[in-house]
């Protein structure tokens, strides 16, 4: 997991210990959620309650930002844990739970979006019909204080990254919404998203690049 | 290494994903470089930026909704065992990730190919006339251009053999002795290959079809249903 400034926590560590580390030594039998799916794939309903309320948020969370509505986002998590429920006999400990959980929520994701409702033309900066913005931007603050000038600027801020995120590729998206909301590495996006570490650290750049292009003004005022 | 090749690995600098050689190079590159120390502070404030997105919080009545839709669907559709081939197949699926589908496809029409030689290869008694396509196959499997030619499939294993027709333009260009030709052919003006295997006439008809060739493209670059989903 990572600090509030994105940087590693353990950076006093050389990456490649930290990496071999989780390579060599993790299997997927050590993740605490891993024993709560096969307690629920042997009929632990109280198992599957846990897995539903320790991850729920986030699955909402990440189709949120994937999507730009909260209803949909809502919908769309709903029918993931629907699917962890029926496959739960099918489920096998191959990688952490909550890679496999967003891999199917990553489908979803991209299911809805192929639908065609939440399709944005690349040459478009406007985001879908029904997209919903930030929800802080349904309150809109008192400017007159300095503080609320810095709530209106978190929120021009919040909004310019979700128009940023529904721009990029799918799979630009996914890998930032990950790497960055959920804490995941570079290899367990890859997981995800089928993919190699190789080819998600290109996709994290890209999606860092465009954002910070999309930032870019006010990027500029902090530096002034 | 060049300030744009720095650039590229800054991002997974700040997240400690670089192998500890090319953890030491950025760091000694940006310890003397003030425009890339200015875009590494750049990409460390649209990441706190990013991690600081308000987490929205799910609806009230989420968590009830649900458990009711569970209640629902779940206990109506329980999950039937799953068959030895759905199995197979669904773990064929899982294996595979999308960048191993290319070359999966790719070896399974070289194995495809590679079959359909080695049964041409075995000699035709007579040629056949164009059957049916085998009434099994659903309309809808077939791509259009067989669905007009169905003799095409049927003419396959005779235009497999064309690979080893390596005087085709021979062929082509000796004047069938008939009425527009007075001079009848000798041994000595017809191809070689011919002379040894004058059955290649029998199949002279198939072989005018070979212009419709460019569907045998089509057929095997027709994309296979759910195979887009199934790369995720």
């Amino acid at each position: 997991m990572r600090q509030a400034d994105g940087r590693v926590g353990r950076d006093l560590l050389p990456a490649s210990v930290l990496i071999m580390e989780q390579k060599e030594r993790f299997t997927p039998h050590d993740d605490p959620d891993v024993q709560l799916m096969l307690r629920f794939q042997k009929g632990d309903m109280e198992a599957f309650q846990q897995l539903f309320h320790k991850y729920s948020p986030s699955v909402v969370n990440f189709a949120f930002r994937f999507l730009g509505t909260q209803a949909r986002a809502e919908e769309i998590a709903q029918e993931v844990f629907l699917q962890v429920y029926r496959w739960q006999k099918r489920y096998e400990a191959k990688a952490k739970f909550s890679t496999w959980l967003f891999k199917i929520a990553h489908n979803h994701c991209l299911n809805e979006v192929r639908k065609g409702e939440y399709r944005v033309s690349l040459e478009s900066f406007d985001p879908p019909d029904d997209f919903e913005g930030d929800e802080r931007e349904r309150n809109l603050p008192d400017t007159t204080s300095a503080k609320g000038e810095d709530i209106l600027a978190a929120k021009e801020a919040a909004d310019r990254i979700q128009r940023v995120l529904h721009r990029i590729p799918e799979s630009q998206r996914t890998a930032l919404l990950l790497s960055r909301l959920e804490g995941m590495s570079y290899q367990e996006v890859a997981e995800v998203l089928g993919s190699t570490e190789k080819a998600v650290k290109s996709l994290v750049f890209r999606a860092t690049q465009s954002l910070k292009e999309g930032l870019r003004d006010i990027l500029d005022s902090y530096e002034l | 290494m060049s300030c744009e090749t720095i650039r590229t690995h800054l991002v997974a600098y700040r997240d400690g994903e670089l192998l500890e050689q090319d953890r030491a190079r950025v760091a000694a590159h940006l310890s003397g470089c003030p425009a890339c120390t200015r875009e590494e502070k750049q990409l460390a404030r649209v990441n706190q930026m990013l991690t600081n997105l308000e987490r929205i919080t799910p609806s009230p009545d989420f968590a009830a909704a649900f458990w009711r839709r569970l209640e629902q669907e779940g206990h109506s559709r329980q999950e039937e065992p799953e068959s030895r081939w759905a199995r197979w197949w669904r773990e064929l699926r899982e294996g595979l990730t999308g960048w191993q589908w290319t070359p999966a496809l790719a070896g399974a029409a070289s194995l495809l190919i590679f079959l359909s030689y080695i049964l041409s290869s075995h000699p035709t008694p007579t040629p056949t006339p164009p059957t049916q396509p085998a009434a099994h196959v659903a309309a809808a499997d077939v791509p259009a251009p067989v669905a007009k030619e169905p003799g095409l499939f049927a003419n396959y294993r005779v235009i497999a053999d064309l690979d080893k027709l390596s005087h085709f333009d021979e062929i082509a260009t000796v004047q069938v002795p008939g009425e527009h030709n007075t001079e009848l052919a000798s041994e000595e003006n017809l191809p070689p290959d011919l002379v040894k295997d004058p059955s290649f006439f029998v199949h002279y008809p198939i072989l005018q079809k070979m212009e419709q060739l460019e569907n045998l493209e089509a057929v095997l670059d027709a994309p296979v249903e759910g195979d887009e989903h199934a790369r995720g």
